[in-house]
């Protein structure tokens, strides 16, 4: 077998394979590469937030009529509050939370790992309430304004979850 | 708007006419899984409890001795024609004893009431024993959520000895529904009598 591979030098710095030939043993390559199209395979850091919007608009999506019996669908002003509250995220330090639909319309977002724990949601009605939990701490967050600011005590939970 | 009150008291039955019998501690209640977002990463999301279940409309469950395998398919069946991506059915076997150990201040969190329907006599609902605001049904859901078993395949939460829950559920009804109607002629009749 033999072997011929390229690379992708990146402007900015960042070497990327761009293309391996593998060819079997006794065909020889007679011909000659004069362009090469080189795809962009990944990127080298991960987008946060657009992932997250990604899903929400996901979610959006999925959701136009309920999936339990007696359930109903989030409002599109649940999701545009979700959205407003991503984007507010320092997100390389909080991590990523997974964020779901719960049959009663909720857009919840949820941060957990062995000892740290957070569980936020939208309604779509202006407010947010949070429950988060670390060793030896604890807080509660009932109708707190969409459009404020992420409470400290919330971001210090999450960007020890994260 | 004046809203109805939930029933929250264990010790008498919400659903008086159809009613097997109050939900004991030693049952086994099974709760359905109808969404597959809330299991797609493998486990169980919180989004799977609804807060407003918890707090006022009860978490939907089934008494695992009134009813059966089949009658828990036929309702997924049924919501499968609506829903064509959910291809299994999951539930989450729980144990009543423990979800009403767990206590705050010395005040047990969860209620377990019966909730029987007409020809559902299994249904039956957990909510929380006082009612509170978002952020304290949220930490309940964190209870409630660490306490929970792992959710199996529905085939797997019954054994041969299962398959006739519903039919004693049933049975179970129709004396409910005749002693209701007795009790009704009876208090009628005396009434009469007394003026």
């Amino acid at each position: 077998m033999k072997t011929i591979s390229g690379q992708y030098v990146d402007p900015f710095g960042s070497i990327i394979p761009a293309f391996v030939v593998y060819m079997p043993a006794g065909v020889s390559f007679a011909g000659e590469i004069t362009t090469i199209t080189v795809p962009v395979v990944a990127s080298q850091t991960r987008d946060y937030a657009k992932e997250l919007l990604n899903r929400v608009r996901y979610l959006q999506s999925t959701y136009v009529t309920p999936y339990e019996p007696a359930g109903t669908v989030p409002s599109a002003q649940a999701f545009k509050d979700a959205e407003s509250f991503i984007l507010k995220l320092p997100l390389t330090r909080t991590g990523m939370p997974s964020i779901n639909v719960a049959s009663d319309g909720e857009v919840n977002f949820c941060w957990s790992n062995d000892d740290t724990h957070i569980d936020l949601g939208f309604f779509g009605n202006g407010t947010y309430s949070y429950y988060g939990r670390s060793p030896g701490k604890e807080i509660i967050g009932e109708k707190v304004e969409t459009n404020s600011e992420v409470p400290d005590d919330l971001l210090g939970i999450a960007i020890s979850a994260g | 708007m004046a809203t109805k009150e939930s029933h929250r008291d264990e010790k008498s039955s919400a659903s008086r006419w159809f009613s097997p019998d109050l939900v004991r501690d030693e049952e086994i209640v099974l709760r359905t899984i109808f969404d597959p977002h809330h299991v797609e990463s493998g486990t169980l999301s919180i989004a799977a409890v609804s807060l407003s279940d918890l707090r006022s409309r009860g978490w939907s469950v089934d008494r695992k001795k009134y009813t059966s395998l089949w009658k828990l398919k036929l309702n997924q069946l049924r919501w499968h024609h609506r829903k064509p991506d959910l291809h299994r059915c999951y539930v989450i076997p729980i144990n009543v004893g423990t979800l009403r150990d767990y206590k705050t201040d010395n005040n047990q969190i969860f209620s377990i009431i019966d909730l029987a329907f007409c020809l559902n006599p299994a249904h039956a609902a957990i909510l929380l024993s006082v009612k509170g605001g978002d952020g304290a049904a949220r930490k309940a859901r964190d209870t409630l959520m660490a306490g929970l078993p792992a959710y199996i395949d529905v085939s797997k939460a019954f054994s041969n000895e299962d398959r006739w829950g519903w039919s004693r559920g049933m049975f179970l009804q129709v004396i409910a529904i005749l002693r209701a109607l007795f009790l009704c002629f009876f208090y009628r009749a005396k009434l009469k009598l007394t003026s």
